[in-house]
C-alpha cells in the first residue's frame, strides 16, 4: 500500500501534475532513511516500467561517452590539493542572504523571473566595494570617431558608408542599405576591463565580446570569406553561410575556420594558452607561426605547413602561447592539443557566471581582475592549489572573495582597485 | 513494452570486460536510449541528466573486469541509475528547500548548483588514481589504456602471459575502485555485491 503511494507520487512528479500537498509529502519520503522509504527501489522499478526513447540521438550523448571512455586514461598528478572555492561556502553565503528575510525572499523569487541565471544574487546596498563589470563598449569607426556605448540608450548609434549601426538592449547590430562593393570600411569593438559586450554583425553572427577583448570587422562581408580578428576572448554563434567561411584570426597565433557554428575563444595574451572550444558544428584550428608571417602579414607558404586540427562538439584545442607545450605526463606535445572539456564552463562568462576547474591561484585572480578592473599584487610566494567552484559575475569583488577566505587565501583590498595577496 | 536486454549481451559483456571501448559504446547507447527520457522527467535538469548517465556509465566502466560475472546487467544499471537519481533528488531537496525552486515543474535555467560537478569530481579522482598505480601495473595500464593496445599485445610486448596481464588489469581496476571508494565516490559497494553473488 506505503508502495504504491510512492509509485503514485513518482509518477506525478515526473508528469510534473503533483500538487502542493503531494511533493511535500514527496519530498518527505525523499529525506527520510531510504532503506525504510525503499525510495531507490521503487524509483528502480518505475524505471523499469519505462518505454525506450524512438526518437534517440546518439550524437547528443557522445560527448558524454568520451568523458566516461577518457576517465582512466590520463594519469593526474595527485600532489596538489583540489580547493572547492565557491560551491559550498557560495551556498552557505546564498543561503545566509536568503535567510535575511522574506522581503529578500520576494524580491529574489520576483527577480527570478527576469533573470535567467538564477544563482545570481546581488546586495543592494553595498558601500565601498568593487562592483561588478557591466555590459558596456566603445565602437571605433573606419575613421578614427571612438563611440562609447555605455552612455547611448537605444537606437540609430551612426551611418556610415551606407550601414546603419543600431543599439538595442545593450545589443549592436548592422543594416547595410548600400550594396556597393567598394564602400567596405571597418569597425572595431572593444571592451575595456570590466566591460563585456554583445555585437551582431552584417551577416546575422552574433558575438559576445568578454571583458578587455576586441573584434575587428567590416561592416559588411563581401568577396570568398568572412574574416574578423579577435584579441582577448569572444563567443561566436557564427550564421551559416557554406559559400562564404567565416575566419578567426587571432594575430600571429592562430585562424579559425568554420562554416555556421557556436564556438568560443580564449585569446588572451596572459594566459598560457589560446583555447578554442567548440559547441556545435565543426572548426579547423590552424596554428599560424610568427615566422610564416611576412613584413606586410601575407603569410608565406612555408616549407612546413602550420599545425591544424578539425573540432568536435565539446573539444577544445589549445595553442600554447609561450610556444612549450606540456602534457602532465611529460610527453611530447604536438603543437595544438585537444581535449575533451565541459563546454558550459567555457562558456559560464557569457552565461553570467565564473566556472573554475582546477584552476590555479592566478589563473582566477586573472578573470577577477578583468571583470573587476583591479590589479593583482603577490607578497611573497603565490599560495598553491588548485581551485574549483561557480560563482555569479553579478557578485561585487568583495561578496567574490568572501570564498576566498575560507580556503587560507590571505588578501587585502587596496584604494578599491588591487588585491594584495599575501603569503 | 520496455525492451529487455541486448540480444548479444554475454558476449558484448565479454568484449567490455577486456576494455572494448566499441562494445561499451554500444551498451552505453542501448541504455542511454531506455533511461534518459524518464531520469529527465525525473531530475527536470538537462545537465542534471547527463550528469545521472555520465555517473551510472562511469561505474560501469570502472567495474568492468567484473561484469562477466553480472547475470543481469539491465538491471544492476538500473540500480545504479535509480540510486543516483535518489540521490540528486534528495540533495535538491536539502539545498533549495528553502529557495522554493523544487517544484514539480521544469526548471527552464537547466542548471543547479550541483550539476555538472560530482561526475567531474569522480572522473578526476579517477585520473588521479590512474597517476598512483605504480611499477608494472602503470606500465600495463599506459599500453591498456593510453595507448589501446589489446590484452594479448600488451602481453606480447611485455613478454608476460596473457593472464599477467589481465590479473594486473584487475588488479589495477581494484585500487583505482579502493582509491574511489576511500573518497567517499562510490555506490554503495553492498548494492553491486548483491549482484555479483548470483554468479
Amino acid at each position: 500500500m506505503q508502495d504504491q503511494r510512492v509509485l503514485y507520487l513518482i509518477e506525478r512528479y515526473a508528469a510534473g501534475s503533483i500538487s502542493e500537498r503531494e511533493l511535500a509529502e514527496f519530498m518527505q519520503i525523499l529525506e527520510a532513511d531510504p532503506q525504510t522509504s525503499g525510495l531507490p527501489e521503487l524509483i528502480k522499478h518505475w524505471l523499469e516500467e519505462r518505454d525506450e526513447d524512438p526518437a534517440f540521438d546518439q550524437l547528443h550523448w557522445q560527448p558524454v561517452l568520451k568523458k566516461v571512455l577518457q576517465a582512466d586514461k590520463q594519469a593526474r598528478a595527485a600532489n596538489l590539493p583540489a580547493i572547492p572555492l565557491f560551491r559550498r561556502s557560495w551556498f552557505r553565503y546564498a543561503a545566509a542572504v536568503l535567510i535575511i528575510g522574506s522581503v529578500a525572499l520576494f524580491w529574489w523569487s520576483s527577480r527570478r523571473e527576469t533573470k535567467d541565471n538564477d544563482e545570481i544574487v546581488r546586495k543592494t546596498d553595498h558601500q565601498q566595494n568593487v562592483p561588478p563589470g557591466k555590459d558596456g563598449a566603445i565602437l571605433t569607426l573606419a575613421d578614427g570617431t571612438q563611440i562609447v556605448l555605455d552612455s547611448l540608450g537605444n537606437g540609430e548609434v551612426v551611418k556610415e558608408k551606407g550601414s546603419v549601426v543600431m543599439l538595442k538592449d545593450g545589443k549592436l547590430s548592422y543594416n547595410n542599405q548600400v550594396k556597393d562593393p567598394a564602400t567596405i570600411v571597418y569597425n572595431t569593438m572593444t571592451t575595456p576591463r570590466g566591460r563585456q559586450f554583445n555585437v551582431q554583425l552584417p551577416d546575422g553572427t552574433q558575438v559576445w565580446l568578454n571583458a578587455a577583448s576586441s573584434l575587428r570587422y567590416p561592416t559588411r562581408f563581401s568577396g570568398q570569406e568572412r574574416k574578423v580578428e579577435l584579441t582577448g576572448e569572444a563567443y561566436f554563434e557564427v550564421a551559416k553561410n557554406k559559400q562564404m567561411p567565416f575566419r578567426v584570426e587571432v594575430k600571429g597565433l592562430a585562424e579559425i575556420e568554420v562554416l555556421g557554428t557556436h564556438f568560443n575563444v580564449n585569446a588572451y595574451t596572459d594566459e598560457p594558452s589560446l583555447n578554442t572550444t567548440l559547441l556545435e558544428g565543426s572548426v579547423q584550428v590552424s596554428e599560424v607561426k610568427e615566422d610564416q608571417l611576412r613584413d606586410d602579414g601575407v603569410r608565406t607558404t612555408g616549407i612546413k605547413p602550420p599545425a591544424a586540427v578539425v573540432l568536435q562538439p565539446g573539444e577544445q584545442a589549445r595553442i600554447f602561447i609561450s610556444h612549450q607545450p606540456q602534457t602532465q605526463n611529460g610527453s611530447v606535445a604536438r603543437s595544438i592539443q585537444v581535449q575533451q572539456v565541459d563546454v558550459k564552463e567555457v562558456i559560464a562568462w557569457k552565461n553570467g557566471a565564473f566556472v573554475f576547474n582546477d584552476a590555479d591561484l592566478p589563473a582566477v585572480m586573472r578573470q577577477l581582475a578583468r571583470w573587476y578592473d583591479v590589479e593583482v599584487e603577490y607578497k611573497g610566494e603565490i599560495p598553491k592549489g588548485l581551485f574549483n567552484g561557480k560563482i555569479g559575475r553579478g557578485l561585487t569583488l568583495a561578496e567574490v572573495l568572501e570564498g576566498l577566505k575560507e580556503t587560507n587565501v590571505k588578501y587585502r583590498i587596496e584604494n578599491g582597485n588591487k588585491i594584495v595577496v599575501l603569503p | 513494452m520496455p525492451v529487455a536486454s541486448l540480444h548479444n549481451e554475454k558476449e558484448l559483456l565479454a568484449r567490455i570486460s577486456e576494455g572494448d571501448e566499441e562494445a561499451f559504446s554500444v551498451f552505453f547507447y542501448h541504455y542511454t536510449a531506455q533511461l534518459h527520457l524518464h531520469i529527465a522527467s525525473l531530475i527536470k535538469s538537462p545537465a542534471g541528466v547527463e550528469e545521472i548517465i555520465q555517473e551510472t556509465f562511469l561505474r560501469v566502466w570502472m567495474h568492468r573486469d567484473q561484469l562477466t560475472g553480472i547475470d543481469y546487467p539491465r538491471s544492476w544499471v538500473l540500480t545504479i541509475a535509480s540510486h543516483l537519481c535518489f540521490n540528486y533528488l534528495r540533495q535538491q531537496v536539502r539545498q533549495e528547500k528553502h529557495l522554493k525552486v523544487f517544484a514539480g515543474t521544469t526548471h527552464d535555467t537547466g542548471e543547479s548548483l550541483q550539476d555538472a560537478t560530482e561526475s567531474k569530481e569522480i572522473r578526476k579522482a579517477i585520473s588521479e588514481a590512474v597517476g598512483n598505480l605504480s611499477g608494472q601495473r602503470k606500465l600495463v595500464w599506459q599500453l591498456y589504456r593510453e595507448q589501446g593496445l589489446k590484452q594479448a599485445d600488451i602481453a606480447r610486448q611485455l613478454d608476460i602471459s596473457l593472464s599477467t596481464v589481465k590479473n594486473t588489469i584487475a588488479q589495477s581496476l581494484e585500487f583505482i575502485r579502493q582509491q574511489l571508494r576511500e573518497k567517499g565516490y562510490w555506490i554503495p559497494l553492498c548494492l553491486l555485491e548483491a549482484f555479483l553473488k548470483i554468479s
